[in-house]
């Protein structure tokens, strides 16, 4: 523990993962563990089915959460591993796609590897403040063999918020597929398969208060992906190939029983709650925040005054490298998170590539008390 | 009207009757609840009939359930069909088994593990043709049969 470290930590570091989590969370994760303890789908006993009805009621609350069927959530270890099913699922040989310029590596890295190996060709869409230039950005892109657009929701390290909705639209009009990486909007933002979204991939340990090691791929399902990994899957079983239909197509192997009830609670948290209200809360602690910066001198914000954000503040200070204000920070036990946040593409696109920005995000938790003491600390 | 059509008016009629005796004795354990704490508690035993009632009538509820029950799996080889089907997914199979309590259907299902992975046969008391279109509408795949 280091040395000035004197009170419980203070987490600004949701966009990471929330912490804490809700108390249903914990307890839904534990009582996964004792009364759900059997595999999903691999038995008939007590314990298998338990666990097999705490899985697809964790899909019924997703499902009816944005808008999809409870079949096509498919559950994954994280918003990786979904947008990694999504994309290697989804494009084929000679297609191509168009990603926008504020994609996590998630998104970057397997689309520059299926570039690579001569599968695809990708195109990036510069991300203006202006969401009618980003959108022109976009359309400018799309060719006759444009398969799929992948569009973050929410900058993880800016925290704009891209326009999602008019870009479905417009996919939906080229017929192009779009996928989404919700990993930062869902949770605060009212999002639906209905705006025009083909497959939402997020995270359940971020915005929706589950415990890591969950995620999902929700899809509309009108496309077929085709299955990144061959496994068991409890379900025709004889076949040497895997089943065709979701959510078994891509859940190849044992599922994380106490993850997803973890997820199951942390969605049915923010319901309760609303997601109009988790924003609010989080945007005045963020207010608060730049209100604190803006009385400062030597502090550079990265938002734009037109564009629209989320709670989430990435800055920068004059003469201190962002690794450098999170370690001071972290000793004084206040948690952020500084560098490039796995988003090269992102920090060129805004200018901070070399050393990164510090990252501050609040959480439902978050109180304007301890944004004040962070105030002071820095 | 045949032996199921009697025993559901009955179970109806039943129903009706445990709902209203309910409401009753919730009234009359308030009303039981207010005259004691006014101290006036002959009044107040007197009015409580109501609760005793309420008792039963559950009773008699719980005896007629497992009357109408005898009587309908008794008719079930002459009369009411049962419609067997298997569902070869977990998912599929949870979803079937919410969509029929859902749909006020009698069901028993058995799950097992088989050459095919994991199987749900579900045993559905009523006509094939209704329970399949069910099903097909909520994009289940089944087999029919065993």
């Amino acid at each position: 523990m280091p040395k000035n470290y004197v009170s419980a930590p203070i987490y600004f570091d949701n966009a990471a993962t929330t912490y804490p989590k809700p108390q249903s969370v914990r307890a839904a994760a534990a009582r996964a563990i004792v009364k759900a303890g059997g595999n999903p789908g691999r038995g008939g006993h007590p314990l298998a089915r338990a666990a097999g009805e705490t899985v697809y009621h964790a899909r019924e609350t997703a499902a009816k959460m944005f808008g999809a069927e409870p079949e096509n959530v498919v559950f994954t270890q994280n918003c990786t591993h979904a947008l990694n099913l999504a994309i290697w699922g989804l494009l084929h040989e000679g297609d191509h796609v168009v990603i926008s310029s504020m994609e996590h590596n998630s998104v970057w890295r397997p689309v520059v590897t299926m570039a690579k190996a001569g599968i695809i060709t990708y195109s990036i869409a510069q991300i203006s403040p202006d969401d009618a230039q980003t959108l022109a950005n976009f359309r400018r892109l799309f060719r006759p063999n444009t398969r799929a657009v992948i569009c973050t929701l929410v900058s993880n390290v800016t925290g704009q918020i891209l326009p999602y909705l008019e870009l479905g639209q417009l996919c939906r009009d080229a017929g192009i597929a779009l996928i989404a990486d919700g990993a930062q909007g869902c949770g605060i933002l009212p999002v639906r398969l209905s705006d025009g979204i083909t497959i939402l991939c997020t995270a359940g340990h971020k915005g929706l208060y589950g415990i890591t090691g969950s995620g999902m791929l929700i899809s509309d399902g009108t496309c077929q992906l085709m299955p990144l990994m061959q496994g068991g899957t409890g379900s025709q079983s004889k076949s040497a190939q895997m089943p065709d239909f979701l959510p078994d197509a891509l859940e190849a192997g044992t599922v994380a029983v106490p993850a997803i009830a973890g997820l199951d609670a942390g969605m049915r948290f923010v319901e309760n709650r609303g997601t109009a209200s988790i924003f609010q809360h989080e945007a005045a602690i963020c207010d608060r925040l730049m209100t604190g910066l803006a009385a400062r001198r030597g502090v550079k914000v990265l938002r734009s005054a037109v564009g629209r954000y989320a709670p989430l503040v990435s800055f920068v200070l004059e003469g201190e490298e962002p690794s450098e204000t999170a370690e001071r920070l972290a000793n004084l036990g206040f948690c952020v998170r500084a560098g490039i946040h796995c988003s090269p593409l992102a920090h060129e696109t805004l200018g901070t590539a070399t050393a990164g920005t510090v990252r501050f995000s609040p959480s439902v938790f978050s109180t304007v008390q301890q944004t004040d003491a962070f105030l002071r600390a820095l | 009207m045949n032996e199921r059509k009697r025993t559901q008016n009955l179970r109806f009629c039943v129903d009706l009757g445990f709902l209203c005796c309910r409401f009753g004795s919730i009234y009359g354990n308030l009303y039981v609840l207010i005259q004691m704490k006014q101290k006036l508690r002959r009044i107040a035993l007197r009015r409580s009939f109501l609760f005793f009632v309420g008792c039963g009538v559950n009773l008699c509820r719980f005896c007629i359930d497992y009357i109408s029950l005898s009587i309908t799996k008794g008719s079930r080889k002459e009369n009411v069909m049962e419609t067997v089907f298997t569902v070869n997914s977990e998912t599929y199979a949870e979803k079937t088994r919410r969509l029929l309590q859902r749909s006020r259907i009698r069901f028993r299902v058995v799950r097992t593990t088989t050459s095919q992975g994991c199987t749900a046969k579900f045993f559905v008391m009523g006509d094939a043709a209704p329970i399949f279109s069910l099903l097909q509408a909520n994009r289940i795949p089944y087999h029919q049969g065993g």
